[in-house]
């Protein structure tokens, strides 16, 4: 087959795949410590050792066409912005690092410290998930009110009851979002880092609000409608050159 | 079908869920003893298109791979016990919290009810009852004769009696605190129930244990902020338009592609 029209299509793939992360993007521009993800694209000359991904129309396709590929996702860790809700349960991060929460899936890491208290008075986040001290252990909380200095430490009517376990990782890429607004290791061998709360300052009451830009989610948006439109003109093009081969070529 | 499509479809879902907590909560912006309620959301699954670590050449390998989110989901709208302001009313019946815990009532099933809203009247058999009428718990009843009604911080039904110099204690009132506040199902009507999430009542005097004081003839406003809701309501708009614009999109390279074959 033409291996112009394929390298038309994959463009066009490739722009489908980003709307996806585009669309994750802005549906979660409420989500609170909700990180950004962003689409890496790669173009591959003719005759480099390629292996195409075995997705949709571009399997089976032989290697020596210039195509252009998704190549990974990579999360955008930057600073959220900070919104004040004055809630005592609501903990925010300034700084790298992330609370760690046990599930019954393994340890996972979260941003998202919209915390509550469950019926034994354990710190949970809002899937009911407890929320680490810095021993590893969960925080049950004696009744009363409830403080946590800039260092993560929780005081409750003024006694230290704890302190909570902020973790930082020294390559972001270590991270996989697995939903719930958490992340997870990609290797279970790799061991975070207890981060240094000198540089970190845990926030009461504050709520660290998605990282996404709208204006450049609206950007994004406008890119992949026009770049699609062109990979698809493009498409058109080839078939009508096609077109003119099969009809006319050989004819007199 | 494209994935973009149902992402965003999710995230229009959660700021409608959005808009009605919100609506809810303007509503009931002089609901007195009204907490307002916060939607919480997550983002849903993740679809691992390419594992991470995956090969990318003979020699190389993809870091962290290709993982599409599918959207959001709403994970919690949970009530913020945050102490409203108190508005004097120097009905003696009027009673605010100043702290946590709740009235506890009985319901006319038999059931008991937690409020903030502490605005009693006197029913026809003498009892503290709420405007809809149910007594107080433990209930107090308020002879007719009583003058001078006066309820201490710590619940303490006072009164002056006819023929009699000091007043005497005709009952006191209890609050009850929850280990888990938002935990509790609201009713409607100003009234909350026990569920397993708030856990089991601490019934007890006002001022011990971490129980808030009663503050007399005063009542607890609500503690919905106007400019911070319409600040919401502002947000979760535009986040509904833009995750339409996604869908918009997405519907239109649908229709480049239909229209190449001709």
């Amino acid at each position: 087959m033409n291996g112009a029209l394929f390298s038309a299509v994959s463009g066009g793939v490739a722009a489908a795949e980003r709307l996806d992360i585009v669309a994750n993007n802005l549906a979660n521009i409420n989500t609170a410590g909700f990180k950004a993800q962003y689409l890496l694209m790669s173009s591959r000359d003719p005759g480099e050792d390629t292996m195409l991904p075995d997705v949709g129309p571009l399997t089976g396709l032989p290697g020596a066409t210039a195509i252009t590929t998704a190549l990974e996702t990579v999360t955008d860790f930057s600073q959220g912005p900070i919104q004040e809700s004055g809630n005592p349960l609501d903990i925010a991060l300034m700084g790298p690092g992330f609370f760690a929460v046990t599930t019954p899936d393994g340890e996972r890491y979260t941003r998202q410290g919209q915390f509550q208290l469950d019926p034994e008075g354990v710190l949970v986040t809002s899937s009911g998930h407890p929320v680490q001290d810095d021993k590893g252990q969960e925080i049950e909380l004696p009744p009363g009110r409830i403080e946590i200095d800039a260092g993560g430490g929780i005081l409750v009517d003024g006694d230290p009851s704890g302190r909570l376990r902020v973790v930082a990782f020294p390559d972001p890429a270590m991270l996989v979002p697995v939903g719930g607004s958490s992340f997870m290791k990609t290797d279970v061998e790799i061991v975070p880092e207890d981060v240094d709360l000198a540089g970190t300052r845990v926030l009461q009451g504050s709520i660290e609000g998605a990282n996404v830009d709208a204006i450049r989610g609206m950007l994004d948006l406008i890119d992949v409608a026009r770049g699609y439109e062109a990979y698809m003109q493009a498409v058109q093009q080839v078939d009508d050159t096609m077109q003119t081969a099969v009809q006319q070529v050989g004819g007199i | 079908m494209m994935r973009a499509l149902f992402s965003a479809a999710t995230g229009m879902q959660s700021q409608q869920l959005n808009i009605d907590v919100i609506a809810n909560n303007l509503a009931n912006v002089n609901t007195h003893g009204f907490k307002k309620s916060r939607a919480d959301f997550q983002d849903l699954l993740y679809q691992t298109i390419r594992a991470p670590g995956s090969a990318e050449t003979t020699s190389t390998q993809s870091p962290t791979g290709i993982q599409v989110g599918l959207g959001t989901r709403p994970a919690a709208v949970q009530r913020v016990f945050l102490q409203g302001s108190f508005t004097e009313t120097g009905n003696p019946f009027d009673l605010a919290l100043e702290g946590d815990g709740f009235f506890q009532v009985t319901l006319q099933n038999g059931e008991s009810g937690y409020m903030r809203a502490g605005s009693f009247k006197i029913d026809n058999q003498s009892r503290l009852v709420t405007s809809d009428g149910d007594p107080i718990e433990p209930a107090i009843t308020v002879p007719l004769t009583a003058e001078h009604i006066s309820v201490g911080q710590d619940g303490i039904v006072s009164a002056t009696l006819p023929g009699q110099a000091a007043p005497s204690q005709i009952g006191q009132i209890q609050t009850v605190r929850f280990p888990n506040p938002a935990g509790l199902r609201a009713l409607g009507r100003n009234l909350s129930a026990e569920t397993d999430s708030s856990g089991s009542p601490q019934t007890g005097s006002p001022g011990v244990d971490g129980r808030g004081t009663i503050l007399q003839g005063f009542l607890e406003q609500s503690n919905v902020s106007v400019v911070e809701e319409l600040i919401a309501l502002i947000t979760g708009q535009r986040a509904y338009e833009i995750t339409s614009k996604a869908i918009n999109v997405a519907d239109e390279m649908l229709r480049t592609t239909n229209g190449i074959v001709r």
